[in-house]
């Protein structure tokens, strides 16, 4: 049940709603259980199979979380049953996730291990789920939780806008939410927020995204001999398709939270208009971002840290700024929350070598920063020339999502040089006259409309802030609202597509 | 007693509500009255007309499509009908090699590609709009118990697209934005291991004009479809007030996207590939009758194998068993231009006319044989 296709928006999504109010009308408690009920509907409607998986990954961390509170006063117990339900957690995703490709890997390269069964197909947003709940014990772990009734727990890993493919949720942000009598109780304004915001989505992910596929499926089916224009062509079709398609389905995801009354956070900040790659991954996917931050990077640098200290080395800002120092305490930790948040993707060297490529940068970035000498008035290292650092940031990230998307290294090799004019400098008519509109020219012009609308135009959350602030006659307030209703089953009309993301 | 700001809070809300029902409904009537399907349903529609068009009901569409001459009617509603189609005399007394070939328009590029490789063959083609191969063996049948196929070579092609089809029984179900209206049989396999057909009881553009004329007729014709087409959806099918709305029309539209994905899933396995026993099972059994009835009298059985984008790989592992084991001779489309090539389509999703010259090629080295072996038989 995907959010665009009419099943959701027709059937499920009313029904939710209203039971949702009405309930809450009588109950918070009832409106939560509903809501969690509700959740589970929709994720049974892909495989009812995987409800089990979901509903014993729930049962299983909530009594974790239970012990670890049960333990609080005990540290080394509280530790141990933390790292048994890291490992389980962990377990179960590289049953479901890893072992199946690195096995068919392994075979690839001679080395036949012993295994039973088929391939299993992969749970729709077990990294999603699974991340979020390891972040819960982990904050249980630390003492920092104060919600703690199953039913909110339920709902905060469950509520199906963010299940199956994010953002993903910090229980700080969202369960004193569920904690509040108001959420429960129908509220217009957030549900014509929600409203907007969910059209917007909807626009990108229908209009856009899935216009873009054919071009980029097409080139990246093919890498090999992929002439300079077409392997552009491809690279800038498949980056605004996962742009608009993953922002899309964001800001349908933090749309329908708000009309249940809850506040996601923002996913998506306009990354494109990026200046260098740290303000990139402060832009986009940022609730990856955090997480990886809080729960890999931090961690890592603390150990780091704490092992210099022991060893009586400095960990001052002065510190960081010698080559030593930047090593143990920038360029090491990047490396490994990076090459993890790749392959957080998928199996695959190719989501290795994204991570791994995005930590280059990332240690590039930070190097320029704390070895550069300091500017002598504030704000000069900042007046420098945009448009240079807009342009090499995405050209960065284009060169790394080339990687995201082939099929393997070699593909990606194959692509970047067809990028770099490898295999021949003309535009490949057979190719492009096999996908409507047939034209080249007419795919390079809606690839340049859409850096037109990446850079020129404000993001979901600027265009939320502005119509939130205009008050509209009822007349034009029902225009606009029946133009979004027309989207709505615009969008809903056409053969659905499944998101990018829900294969992680 | 509500505050005085609550009920203008209130007042506004209704108003809102009220403003955004005219608006729907002046959208609906606009888009309506703008993008009208021609009446007369020989004339092709825009592309928008068609978009708008795309959620009405069956039977909606098929009652602009029929008028009560087939020359008055849409083109369509003509195409493909078993009796018609395949009931044909095909002389040939030119003293040429006469090749007969059954299956849907990519079969029918093939054979324009024949044509063009080699005018001295005598080529009769027998399609039907997408026909799946139960369409394509059922008219071989007809054809050939008619007794009116004079051609030594007898080739029928199989893409790996139409077989869904073969869990239908009419040419609607699963393509309920552009239906074809053409009916075949579905065949089953019997506990002997034999095929077993439901034949349709509608036939010709003249049983439609009498369901859609006769209530009775029309709900036995739909429960006939209940019982023995996969595709069949009521809701879909029958006319109804979702028809007169623009915006209900496209509702309705992406419902029959979602129930016909959801029942597509269903034909296949988790690895992807059609796994549905009235697929896997029937497909060889249908494949090796051809074989073995052209043979019987006297003919020459070949074998397409075509697999569109998306479908590579769909058709060889089921049939490879029974090509080697029967020994029919095939061309594999796969061969020749990778299904997943896109440089090998044009951009209807056909075949570009230089995959087509490929895979007729490939043909025609098979069928050039039989021609050496007539020369050989002749001296």
């Amino acid at each position: 049940m995907l959010f665009d296709s009419a099943i959701f928006l027709f059937v499920f999504l009313p029904i939710a709603l209203i039971a949702y109010f009405i309930f809450g009308a009588v109950s918070p408690r009832a409106a939560a259980v509903w809501l969690v009920v509700s959740s589970g509907i929709f994720y049974a409607a892909w495989n009812p199979a995987f409800l089990v998986l979901l509903v014993a990954s729930v049962v299983m961390n909530y009594a974790f979380s239970l012990l670890i509170l049960h333990f609080l006063e005990r540290p080394a117990l509280k530790s141990a049953t933390l790292a048994c339900a890291v490992v389980i957690n962990l377990t179960a995703l590289f049953y479901f996730k890893y072992l199946f490709p690195l096995l068919g890997w392994l075979a690839t390269h001679g080395i036949h291990l012993p295994h039973s069964g088929d391939r299993v197909i992969l749970p729709l947003g077990i990294s999603f789920f699974t991340f979020t709940q390891l972040g819960y014990l982990i904050d249980m772990h630390a003492g920092t939780i104060e919600e703690r009734r199953f039913v909110n727990y339920a709902l905060f890993a469950t509520f199906f806008p963010h299940l199956i493919a994010g953002p993903i949720l910090h229980h700080r942000e969202i369960m004193p939410q569920f904690a509040r009598k108001k959420t429960f109780r129908l509220n217009a304004d957030n549900l014509r927020a929600g409203l907007v915001l969910f059209v917007i989505g909807l626009a990108k992910k229908r209009f856009v995204a899935d216009n873009l596929a054919p071009m980029a499926d097409g080139v990246f089916s093919l890498p090999h001999g992929v002439t300079l224009p077409t392997a552009w062509l491809g690279a800038l079709a498949y980056s605004f398709q996962i742009y608009f398609d993953f922002s899309g389905y964001s800001d349908m995801a933090v749309g329908l939270a708000l009309m249940f009354n809850v506040r996601f956070p923002i996913n998506f900040n306009s990354p494109y208009k990026a200046t260098s790659i740290i303000d990139f991954w402060q832009r986009w996917h940022m609730t990856l971002t955090h997480y990886l931050t809080a729960y890999l990077y931090n961690p890592a640098v603390l150990w780091v840290g704490r092992r210099r200290m022991a060893r009586g080395l400095g960990v001052s800002r002065r510190a960081v700024a010698t080559p030593i120092g930047f090593s143990s305490m920038v360029a090491v930790p990047m490396f490994y929350t990076m090459a993890l948040a790749g392959i957080w993707h998928g199996a695959g060297l190719q989501y290795l070598v994204f991570g791994l490529l995005h930590g280059f940068y990332l240690t590039v970035n930070h190097a320029q920063r704390s070895f550069r000498p300091r500017a002598k008035t504030p704000g000069a290292a900042h007046s420098s020339f945009p448009i240079f650092g807009v342009l090499l940031t995405y050209c960065s990230v284009l060169v790394a999502q080339v990687f995201f998307r082939a099929a393997s290294v070699g593909d990606a090799l194959q692509i970047l040089g067809g990028m770099a004019g490898m295999h021949g400098m003309h535009i490949d008519h057979a190719f492009v006259s096999a996908l409507h509109p047939g034209s080249a020219a007419i795919w390079a012009g809606l690839i340049a409309l859409c850096f037109a609308v990446v850079w020129g135009m404000p993001n979901s959350n600027e265009i939320l802030a502005h119509y939130e602030a205009i008050v509209l006659s009822p007349v034009l307030s029902g225009a606009v609202y029946a133009a979004l209703l027309f989207v709505i089953v615009l969008g809903a009309s056409g053969p659905p597509v499944q998101f990018l993301y829900f294969q992680f | 007693m509500l505050s005085p700001f609550r009920r203008s809070r209130r007042t506004r809300q209704f108003a809102v509500l009220l403003w955004t029902l005219v608006s729907v409904v002046v959208i609906d009537f606009a888009l309506g009255a703008l993008f009208r399907v021609p009446a007369d349903p020989r004339i092709e529609p825009s592309r928008l007309q068609r978009f708008f068009n795309y959620g009405r009901s069956i039977e909606g569409k098929l009652r602009a499509l029929i008028e009560p001459d087939d020359k008055q009617s849409g083109p369509i509603v003509v195409a493909g009908w078993i009796d018609s189609t395949c009931r044909r005399t095909t002389p040939n007394d030119s003293g040429s090699l006469g090749v007969s070939i059954f299956g849907n328009s990519f079969s029918g590029q093939l054979t324009d590609a024949i044509r063009k490789l080699d005018p001295t063959i005598s080529v009769e083609e027998y399609l039907g709009p997408g026909a799946p191969p139960n369409h394509s063996y059922a008219c071989f049948v007809e054809e050939n118990s008619f007794g009116g196929d004079h051609n030594d070579v007898q080739i029928i092609g199989v893409t790996a697209s139409s077989l869904p089809r073969m869990e239908t029984i009419w040419g609607v179900t699963t393509s309920f934005e552009y239906p074809q209206p053409f009916t075949f049989p579905r065949y089953r396999l019997g506990a002997d291991g034999n095929l077993i057909a439901h034949e349709p009881s509608v036939r010709s553009p003249d049983d439609l004009r009498r369901i859609l004329s006769d209530r009775t007729k029309w709900d036995d014709w739909l429960a006939e479809l209940s019982a023995n087409d996969y595709f069949y959806v009521r809701s879909l099918t029958a006319e109804d007030l979702a028809d007169k709305s623009v915006m209900t029309r496209m509702v309705q539209r992406g419902f029959g996207q979602y129930i016909s994905r959801s029942r597509m899933a269903k034909l296949h396995g988790d690895d992807g590939r059609f796994a549905a026993p009235d697929i896997v099972d029937v497909l060889p059994k249908l494949i090796g009758n051809f074989a073995r009835i052209a043979r019987d009298s006297g003919k020459r059985p070949i074998v397409v194998l075509i697999e569109e984008y998306g479908y590579g790989g769909a058709l060889m592992p089921l049939l490879r068993t029974t090509l080697a084991q029967d020994h029919i001779e095939y061309v594999y489309s796969g061969d020749f231009v990778p299904a997943n090539d896109l440089r090998n389509y044009a951009s209807d999703g056909h075949f570009s006319p230089e995959s087509n010259v490929k895979i007729a090629t490939a043909l025609l080295k098979i069928v050039d044989e039989k021609q050496v072996n007539i020369a050989q038989a002749e001296k």
